[in-house]
């Protein structure tokens, strides 16, 4: 290994590091899967219309059967939205907003009953449908 | 002067400088430009003030392919034959063609105009006078319209058609041909056949008769087609010609490469207002004239040149409480609460209110086997009666396809709403409608062995015969081709009074 390339490994893996400090919720979505039902309560705290949330899931489960998992779900979710049970709410409204737009824009959708869904959007619906029983 | 055919003695020849056949927009508008010139103006016209079943059945023909399979009647019923033509039931869209449909695209066969689409830019405008709509200045519109869909997208543009509150060219031209001392305006004068000198370059005369059986003839210096894009195809076939193949038709032209536009609805919206976008509204134009302009989306000339698209344009209207579909309600609530997380909740209020029908125009691809052809059947008047062949292809299926889910990715990103498409295959082009627009026939190029007219929309291979109409449009655009097809008219109109002075 030459001392360039030791360099760049050093300073590849400080940089890593940096990003997993400021990243504490990702790190607690690789130790334990988080409870579904936690954070389908942090959602449902945060939208108004969560019947109607939850119907649309009921028919995202019944046209996904993939996503009918409420443990994979939450994983996921809090995975992709950095999420922890004493995350601000605040904080959880802006990457799920963000989230939903990246999915739009890199395609990443959920078809159902030929509506076009974001695939973060319809799992959130999902989530509440199914933790509502 | 105006004349019906049965005013005339039988047999009557009428000399002339310029025989019109048809009196539809592009007749009449291209006879207007010629009142008070030194020309010998006739115009012919087979229909009367009012339609009538004899004449309009001199329409029907044979009519096959992905959407006319299910509409035998379809060429009886597209167009009308009567004194102003098929814009008696005009709705009044007016809107040029987009500067990329006169562009030869490497990824749509067959496109591209001979003409700049600058050269046209100076008859538009005196084709929106002529359709009493302003002149076309998107940005102008864009701004008297307060609100977009997808304002700040590259790939979606709000774009505007002018509702022309013209219609009735017969009863507006008529009247102004009928009292111009250089033209005489003939009705049921139903253009039979296009007799031409021995040399085959020069058409003598033209033959009319009424229904009734009485004769026309008409010896004139020039002659415009201008009956529309199945008609002028039909009477050159019909019109022998070297070898009977039909006039103009030494290449196997004629009647190749018909288009129109299928309509259809591609599924609903959900969108957060719906006022300004999605309903025809008033704007007040010039001397406080109010002018109805309809907003529409099209994908941008950049988004069609990155992903090879077909122009298309989308049309969103307010649906009908009653038509909602399955989940409308719950789409709205789930994309109400995104767009509100987006925003940081700046008020409870707004949100996609508004469920709206998301219908779809979309170009043609130039295929010359979509074609009019003569059948052995006659009409009434000894015509061979036409067939129209129309298939849409994989390529406009699949471009279709591809800009509707595009626009329902922007829907979502811009935070302007949800999309339901209904593009399944199998039942796609089930749901869609021809829009009565014939184009192509004869289409226009600078090679004869590339198209039926030239850059002056003359035959290629005849001295004096014109052709006016979309029948020598080369690409069909997603625009409704009345406005196009006037200001090549004009063009023409130009052209002539200098050629025949």
């Amino acid at each position: 290994m030459t001392n360039r390339s030791r360099g760049v490994a050093r300073r590849e893996l400080v940089l890593a590091l940096a990003a997993l400090s400021v990243a504490p919720g990702l790190l607690v979505s690789c130790r334990r899967r988080p409870d579904p039902r936690a954070l389908a309560a942090a959602l449902a705290a945060r939208l108004r219309r969560d019947e109607a949330v939850r119907a649309l899931g009921r028919a995202v489960v019944a046209t996904h059967p993939e996503e009918s998992d409420a443990g994979a779900l939450a994983a996921r979710l809090a995975a992709e939205l950095g999420w922890t049970p004493d995350a601000p709410g605040a904080e959880l409204d802006r990457r799920l907003g963000e989230r939903v737009r990246d999915d739009f824009r890199l395609g990443r959708l959920l078809v159902v009953d030929s509506w076009r869904l974001a695939a973060t959007e319809a799992r959130v619906a999902a989530l509440l449908a199914l933790a509502a029983g | 002067m105006r004349l019906d055919i049965t005013d005339l003695e039988p047999g009557t020849v009428l000399d002339a400088d310029l025989c019109v056949v048809g009196g539809g927009p592009a007749g009449l508008c291209l006879g207007r430009e010629l009142v008070g010139s030194p020309l010998r103006v006739v115009v012919l016209e087979s229909g009367g003030r009012e339609l009538e079943s004899e004449t309009q059945q001199l329409y029907s023909g044979e009519s096959t392919g992905t959407i006319l399979d299910e509409r035998p009647g379809y060429l009886a019923t597209s167009r009308y034959r009567l004194l102003g033509g098929s814009c008696n039931f005009w709705q009044g869209f007016c809107r040029p063609q987009d500067p990329i449909d006169f562009e030869a695209r490497d990824w749509v066969a067959h496109s591209g105009w001979p003409i700049a689409r600058a050269v046209l830019l100076p008859y538009f405008e005196r084709a929106a006078a002529r359709c009493r709509v302003p002149g076309f200045d998107d940005a102008r519109d864009r701004a008297a319209l307060r609100a977009v869909l997808l304002g700040g997208d590259a790939d979606f543009e709000t774009s505007f058609v002018h509702v022309s509150p013209e219609r009735r060219f017969g009863e507006t031209y008529g009247p102004q041909l009928a009292a111009a001392p250089n033209v005489r305006l003939i009705t049921h004068a139903n253009a039979v056949r296009l007799v031409v000198d021995e040399a085959g370059g020069r058409v003598t005369a033209v033959d009319a008769t009424a229904v009734g059986g009485r004769r026309l003839t008409v010896r004139p210096r020039g002659v415009v087609l201008a009956c529309g894009g199945v008609e002028n195809a039909r009477l050159l076939l019909a019109s022998g010609g070297a070898g009977g193949r039909g006039l103009g038709n030494d290449r196997d032209l004629v009647g190749r490469y018909f288009m129109e536009h299928p309509y259809l609805r591609l599924g609903f919206v959900v969108v957060p207002y719906w006022h300004w976008l999605l309903r025809p509204y008033d704007n007040v134009g010039a001397g406080g004239s109010k002018q109805v302009v309809r907003a529409v989306l099209r994908p941008s000339d950049a988004l069609q040149r990155r992903e090879r698209l077909l122009n298309s344009m989308f049309v969103l209207e307010q649906a009908d409480a009653r038509d909602a579909p399955e989940l409308a309600a719950e789409v709205m609530a789930l994309a109400t609460e995104a767009l509100q997380l987006a925003e940081g909740h700046p008020d409870p209020k707004e949100g996609f209110d508004y469920l709206g029908t998301l219908d779809m125009a979309i170009e043609q691809v130039p295929d010359p086997e979509n074609r009019v052809t003569l059948t052995a059947e006659r009409d009434a008047l000894g015509m061979p009666r036409p067939a129209v062949r129309w298939s849409i292809g994989e390529q406009v299926t699949a471009s279709l396809e591809a800009t509707a889910e595009t626009f329902a990715r922007h829907l979502g990103a811009e935070l302007r709403g949800r999309a339901q498409l209904l593009t399944a295959r199998d039942a796609l082009w089930q749901r869609a409608r021809p829009s009565n627009h014939h184009m192509g026939t004869t289409r226009m190029a600078t090679a004869p062995d590339r198209g039926v007219v030239d850059t002056d929309c003359r035959v290629h291979g005849m001295d004096n015969l014109w052709i006016a109409g979309s029948s020598v449009f080369p690409s069909s655009g997603c625009s409704n081709p009345t406005l196009t097809l006037i200001a090549l008219a004009l063009r023409l109109a130009d052209h002539l009074r200098e050629r025949l002075a």
